[in-house]
């Protein structure tokens, strides 16, 4: 076995392949040590991909060449869209993994990659000499030496999991967890916390009675992540998902256990921060009594295997308990429980230590993804390997790293977020961070990417072409729509295929900003061919965002202003006259590069940014 | 609160003039010690209890007798450590004092320093603040008065409803978005009906500010009429001095005047104008034309006549579309009663719908006092429904971009634009909700959908 590598990535889940194979791209000698190779990339909490801002994660890895979009293409079992007509720049997609399928399709993209060895081992300690990192030590006591280490966790850092009073060291049911590398990781000077996730239990499919339940459908369109991916074949085979609710039953079985739960029985067993945004049943219970009813979702998880995932109920009650939960649920009250639920803690870095490539300040070489910053979610954690790989390999080049900005992409609100801003509960992704929301759609996420990845040799050229074969259809198609009009020809015929009733006179494009007008039914009323979907939406949305766009990029600029205010390195903000203490103690833990991020720092007031400026103008 | 301010400021915190009492302020790190060399009194401060004690200056000359009060760090208006000398007042002493405190160490505050440290250790929030520079400088007493209600918060108040009401309505619809299959969606009607309401609490922000604006920076009053009327009579004696040309010459004053004019306490911005004709004289021609604009703008209009002979077939013109004109409050005089009148009253309370009338003799004073309680009964009359906010232009602007915003969102609802862009409206608004009150809180609506709504599959 080698000892020496470019590249050693930590963990092999979504974060870690994802980084490994940006490396791989790069030319770059990568190593994965990983606890079970045979598990990379493998779904241990839902089995989807995709939603609202995480579909457009996944879109924007696809635009730098990522992994996500094609292997979840290639392995779905069922594909919708959400927020269809609440508009275009928050319509996303959603699919459900066959999760094996999921699971086996990464480890293979893994093997195609010559350049990418697969390390079964943990690793325990850092090499680190004089703040630069060298390496990492095995479990097994190997010496494993790189220029660059990029660590993806997930939750295995001193892992412990949950089910009832009974408390299990793990990463993942059935994991071992690694410990020693958070001690290693507190030993070079960093801040550890600790957070909670959880998830549902599985059930028996033949167990389930679907027939009284809510038939959640696939989509029919052709959808898909990737540009890359051929346009799926609509006969391809997929599965429902269903919906059932939760009952008074469920309710009592919930409220009259919470002595067991090892959330609310008051031992304090967990310490860790859960996420608000996914609670457990035990949480949503106690903390929304006036609501009824929740909604509780069966999803399958592939074809060959008989699991079906019961969302909604992430709960970390003993078995039993589970089972009544389970069954108080319609449809479920024969259900039989092929694995319980259970709460994960684990320590994470918190992620104000980290700089706007990802790396860790101060130490050369060290990079994190994933859970470990603090994250919840395979598509943020991909987000983030490609990122951080990306920059490891960077860094060894002696270049720059790439970060992307707020206004051009969810992975730069992602990323700026948790270095300016840190976060005390696992974070996950939602449109509504997103300041520039109506930018960062699903279908400009190349424009956006592509032209810098392509430049930074993480794009294929295959994938650079179709990029330009797309820009330049968008350009033509709208430079048509503007300059043709609608005749009386093509009125009538609107009115007579649609019912759209419109006089003759506005340009095409015009047209289009009416709610009951899109761009097939003005294309087939000219007996052309329709586009592909999301070249379609690509240019739909350029025609009727056209004043809200230009509206967020004032405001890009507005921000520029402040985000050109280079602060140098060498500040001392206690020496800022008028700034307040909680500012300078913020600002100089964070050390933005510049007045922008400054501002989005909590803590930091707009007055303190007044300060801030007078002070550099001043002194620098 | 970041120690920076180093320095000890002092300074007069009461206006200059000749009230009773004045207060000499200190703040900052020294100010006790620095008080304790002007301050004639044995060691031992009790914070925030009044001592009675004598201030003496370098050479032991008794200066003054004054109550001195301690109040430490973090419980006093500038969050730093004060001393508040409360001494006689009149111009010299308060300020010898002052003198003593910057021999001792001081340093002497710039104007608004005080507030300006309330603000930077966290005592006031942005609105506030400029309540307080409002009313350092208000101009009437009344303006005062509103200045203070605002410090109270009202303006806060206020805004923090509109920002209360807009999260609301944006976290319903955010929450739809991130958890697009957990929701039923909601009709956008709820959106409108909610975004309506709001539209209107701005607006009514919109007209408590705009009536506070005149309260503070004057009423817009126009004096009109027809030449050699006597309207620069009457502004000379409103402002109490010979400042326009009065002569007997008909079409004397070409160019007009403005002057702040305060009464008891009721501000007027008073601008005197050309007499209004028809003219060959293509100077005093510019002059009419900028009197048309004047009264545009005005909100109080008197109209000066000579009451003594036949008023002019044109000015009567003239009058017919100044009482059509909007949301004007009008006053009449009929001018030259000592001169015998006689302009038939009654015609025109009648052909011009005037209430307000009053016969006087400017020239020689009579009637003025009358003519100013009409002006007062005028103004503060039936504004019973809008009370006055005091506003200043930056936040105006801002008020008047929340509207703005929500007009479009509502232009753009109805027009079928999706939810996503309407959205935007009302997160625009909520940063410039934040930027009026200085805060920098992004969560907000995050933390209203977690908050509000059981999330999470």
């Amino acid at each position: 076995m080698p000892h020496k590598f470019d590249v050693i990535i930590v963990g092999g889940g979504h974060a870690g392949t994802e980084a490994a194979l940006t490396c791989h791209r790069l030319g770059c000698r990568t190593a994965i040590v990983t606890t079970s190779p045979f598990r990379m990339g493998v779904m241990p909490c839902n089995p989807s991909i995709g939603g609202p801002a995480k579909s457009h994660l996944v879109r924007e890895i696809d635009a730098m060449g990522g992994e996500m979009g094609k292997a979840i293409d290639d392995t779905f079992i069922h594909i919708r869209r959400l927020n269809t007509g609440k508009g275009l720049a928050v319509q996303s997609i959603r699919a459900q993994a066959d999760r094996p399928k999921y699971n086996e399709r990464i480890c293979q993209a893994v093997s195609a990659a010559e350049n990418v060895d697969v390390i079964q081992d943990t690793a325990v300690s850092l090499i680190c000499e004089d703040k630069v990192i060298k390496g990492v030590i095995t479990q097994s006591g190997h010496k494993i030496y790189a220029g660059a280490v990029v660590i993806c966790s997930g939750t295995f850092l001193s892992g412990v999991l949950h089910l009832g009073k009974l408390t299990l060291p793990g990463g993942r049911s059935g994991e071992a967890p690694a410990f020693g590398l958070s001690q290693s990781l507190k030993d070079i000077g960093l801040t550890l916390g600790r957070l909670k996730t959880g998830t549902c239990p599985r059930l028996h499919r033949d167990s389930v009675d679907f027939s009284g339940l809510d038939v959640l459908s696939y989509c029919r369109e052709p959808l898909k992540f990737s540009d890359m991916s051929k346009d799926p074949d609509m006969s391809r085979p997929q599965l429902d998902c269903y919906i059932t609710r939760t009952t008074e039953k469920t309710r009592q079985a919930v409220m009259n256990n919470l002595d067991k739960s090892p959330l609310y029985d008051g031992s304090g067993i967990i310490t860790g921060v859960g996420p608000r945004y996914c609670p457990s049943l035990e949480d949503k219970f106690v903390r929304f009594p006036e609501r009824e009813v929740h909604l509780v979702f069966l999803e399958p998880e592939g074809f060959d295997i008989d699991e079906i995932y019961l969302q909604g109920v992430s709960t970390s009650m003993p078995l039993e308990v589970q089972i009544d939960m389970v069954r108080s649920l319609p449809g479920l009250e024969k259900a039989e429980i092929i694995r319980p639920g259970y709460a994960v803690e684990y320590d994470y870095v918190l992620p104000t230590q980290l700089d706007f490539s990802l790396a860790v300040r101060d130490i050369k070489g060290l990079y994190l993804a994933g859970q470990i910053n603090g994250t919840s979610g395979y598509e943020e954690a991909a987000a983030q390997g490609l990122i951080a790989g990306l920059n490891a390999a960077r860094f060894l080049d002696g270049r720059e790293p790439f970060i992307v900005r707020r206004d051009q992409g969810y992975i730069g609100v992602l990323i700026d977020d948790l270095v300016c801003r840190g976060t005390s509960e696992p974070y996950r992704m939602h449109t509504s961070r997103a300041e520039y929301r109506l930018l960062l759609r699903e279908d400009n996420a190349d424009d956006r990417l592509t032209p810098q990845a392509y430049e930074m040799g993480i794009v294929s050229t295959e994938q650079w072409q179709k990029y330009l074969t797309f820009k330049e259809a968008a350009a033509s198609e709208i430079d048509r729509l503007q300059s043709r009009h609608l005749n009386k020809d093509m009125a009538e015929k609107l009115n007579r295929m649609y019912g759209v009733s419109v006089s003759p006179g506005p340009s095409l494009a015009e047209l289009l900003h009416r709610p009951d007008v899109n761009l097939s039914m003005l294309r087939n009323c000219e007996n052309l061919p329709a586009f592909e979907l999301r070249l379609g939406e690509k240019i739909e949305s350029l025609i009727l965002y056209d004043g809200y766009i230009e509206r967020q990029e004032r405001e890009v600029k507005r921000m520029s202003e402040l985000e050109n205010v280079v602060i140098n390195e060498t500040i001392s903000y206690k020496d800022v006259i008028g700034m307040s203490g909680e500012a300078v103690e913020k600002l100089g833990r964070v050390r933005p590069h510049n007045a922008a991020q400054a501002s989005r720092i909590p803590g930091v007031s707009p007055s303190d940014i007044r300060a801030l400026m007078i002070h550099l103008r001043k002194n620098f | 609160m970041n120690n920076s301010f180093a320095d000890t400021i002092a300074a007069v915190a009461t206006p200059p003039g000749s009230g009773g009492v004045a207060i000499v302020r200190l703040s900052g790190p020294d100010s006790l010690r620095t008080a304790e060399e002007v301050v004639r009194k044995s060691p031992g401060w009790i914070p925030r209890r009044m001592y009675f004690c004598k201030i003496s200056d370098g050479e032991d000359n008794v200066i003054d007798e004054a109550l001195t009060v301690y109040m430490p760090a973090p419980h006093s208006y500038t969050g730093e450590d004060v001393v508040e000398i409360h001494c006689h007042g009149g111009l010299a002493v308060p300020n010898i004092i002052v003198d003593l405190c910057v021999a001792a160490g001081a340093r002497l505050a710039h104007p608004g320093e005080f507030t300006y440290r309330a603000f930077m250790s966290g005592k006031m929030d942005l609105a506030e603040v400029e309540a307080v520079l409002a009313l350092i400088q208000a101009r009437s007493k009344d303006g005062a008065a509103l200045a203070a209600a605002c410090l109270g918060g009202s303006l806060s108040a206020h805004i923090k409803s509109v920002k209360d009401k807009i999260l609301d309505v944006a976290a319903r619809y955010e929450a739809e978005i991130d958890y697009g299959d957990e929701f039923v969606s909601s009709d956008m009607s709820v959106m409108r009906d909610n975004c309506e309401a709001v539209l209107e609490e701005v607006e009514g922000i919109i007209s408590m500010a705009s009536r506070g604006r005149t309260l503070t920076e004057g009423i817009e009053t126009v004096l009109i009429g027809p030449p050699n009327a006597g309207k620069s009579t009457l502004w000379n004696l409103l402002i109490g001095e010979d400042r326009a040309l009065v002569t007997p010459y008909p079409g004397t004053t070409r160019d007009m005047l403005a002057e702040y004019v305060n009464l008891d306490g009721l501000c007027l911005h008073v601008t005197d104008t050309a007499g209004l004709r028809d003219t060959d004289d293509f100077v005093e021609s510019l002059g009419i034309a900028k009197t048309k604009g004047s009264l545009d703008r005005a909100e109080l209009i008197i109209i000066v006549i000579d009451g003594s002979c036949d008023i002019p077939e044109d000015f009567l013109t003239v009058l017919d579309s100044v009482v059509k004109m909007p949301d004007k409050r009008l006053l009449l005089l009929l001018n030259k009663q000592d001169c015998g009148l006689t302009a038939d009253e009654e015609m025109l309370r009648r052909r011009f719908s005037l209430d307000a009338i009053c016969r006087c003799s400017l020239k020689l004073g009579q009637g003025t006092a009358e003519i100013k309680q009409k002006i007062r009964d005028i103004c503060l009359k039936d504004n019973v429904n809008t009370k006055p906010l005091n506003v200043n232009q930056r936040q105006r602007q801002i008020i008047v971009k929340l509207r703005d915003n929500l007009t479009s969102l509502l232009r753009d609802l109805d027009s079928g634009v999706t939810c996503d862009c309407l959205l935007y409206y009302l997160h625009d608004c909520i940063r410039w909700i934040d930027e009026l009150t200085g805060e920098n809180v992004s969560d907000d609506i995050l933390d209203r959908v977690f908050s509000k709504f059981c999330l999470g599959k």
